[in-house]
């Protein structure tokens, strides 16, 4: 599972799609989960992406995000799913590392979350171990983000 | 006419260095700017005070440097505006933002 994980490449998009004014807050530990302790928790988790893929909307959900973050609610439009049914599924996501989570801000102080796809390109290798799946992500963080972060662990 | 060399080389060190000192505050800007806006996504107020203090150590010293610059091109300063006060007013910027960066460390994240 080592090397899954590319943040190499800059194509985020955190633009404001829809005429309210908003702010895009990204939450600070999104992204990377499990970077370090994957030996153990490795073939868990492909099974879980297995998982993942095999549902309906989830698999909905991740084609609704992959260019622009959406809300809850019109996921749960676009996929013609109940609120709790995007909700569960887009935690699940979010625990595979495929999805990311963002916190949007309104004037009036409003919060609600978007979600935007982080799966980029999903690999499955065999061997006498099992299985092993690595995907390449999209980084969605910013350099503000990453500044942040940076400075907030001194 | 021939031009006055003085007046010439005069210019010419005034307009690098006010070329060099726009090229720091463009700098200087845009890692303030990095900084404010990781406070205002994640209200966060050490960003707030990384920025200030940022702000306080560089763009104000580079803008007191360049005012002072084009004003002794305009018109004759005292001596003591450029060995005095020009000096210690930024230097108080500076103290203000170390301040504010050691804040920053000081205080803890949300």
């Amino acid at each position: 599972m080592t090397g899954a994980y590319q943040t190499g490449r800059d194509g985020l998009q955190t633009s404001v799609r829809d005429s309210r004014r908003r702010t895009i807050a990204e939450p600070r530990h999104v992204s990377e989960p499990n970077r370090d302790d994957n030996d153990e928790r490795g073939p868990d988790r492909s099974h879980e992406i297995f998982a993942q893929l095999d549902d309906e909307y989830a698999r909905e959900i991740l084609v609704e995000t992959v260019s622009s973050s959406r809300s809850a609610h019109e996921l749960s439009e676009a996929c013609d799913a109940s609120l709790s049914t995007i909700y569960r599924r887009a935690e699940r996501l979010i625990d595979c590392g495929l999805l990311a989570e963002q916190t949007v801000v309104e004037d009036d102080g409003n919060h609600y979350s978007v979600y935007e796809a982080r799966l980029d390109r999903l690999t499955v290798d065999l061997d006498e171990e099992g299985f092993s799946v690595t995907f390449e992500s999209k980084p969605t963080e910013t350099l503000s983000d990453r500044f942040t972060d940076m400075w907030e662990e001194l | 006419m021939t031009p006055n060399p003085a007046v010439a080389r005069l210019s010419f060190d005034y307009l690098t260095l006010l070329s060099v000192t726009l090229i720091a505050i463009g700098l200087a800007l845009f890692i303030v700017f990095q900084a404010y806006r990781g406070y205002r996504h994640h209200e966060s107020r050490r960003m707030l005070f990384l920025a200030l203090g940022l702000f306080l150590l560089t763009i104000v010293p580079f803008v007191f440097s360049i005012g002072v610059d084009s004003a002794e091109q305009l018109t004759t300063l005292e001596p003591r505006v450029s060995s005095y006060y020009l000096p210690m007013a930024s230097r108080l910027s500076e103290v203000g933002g170390l301040g504010c960066l050691l804040y920053s460390l000081l205080i803890d994240a949300e």
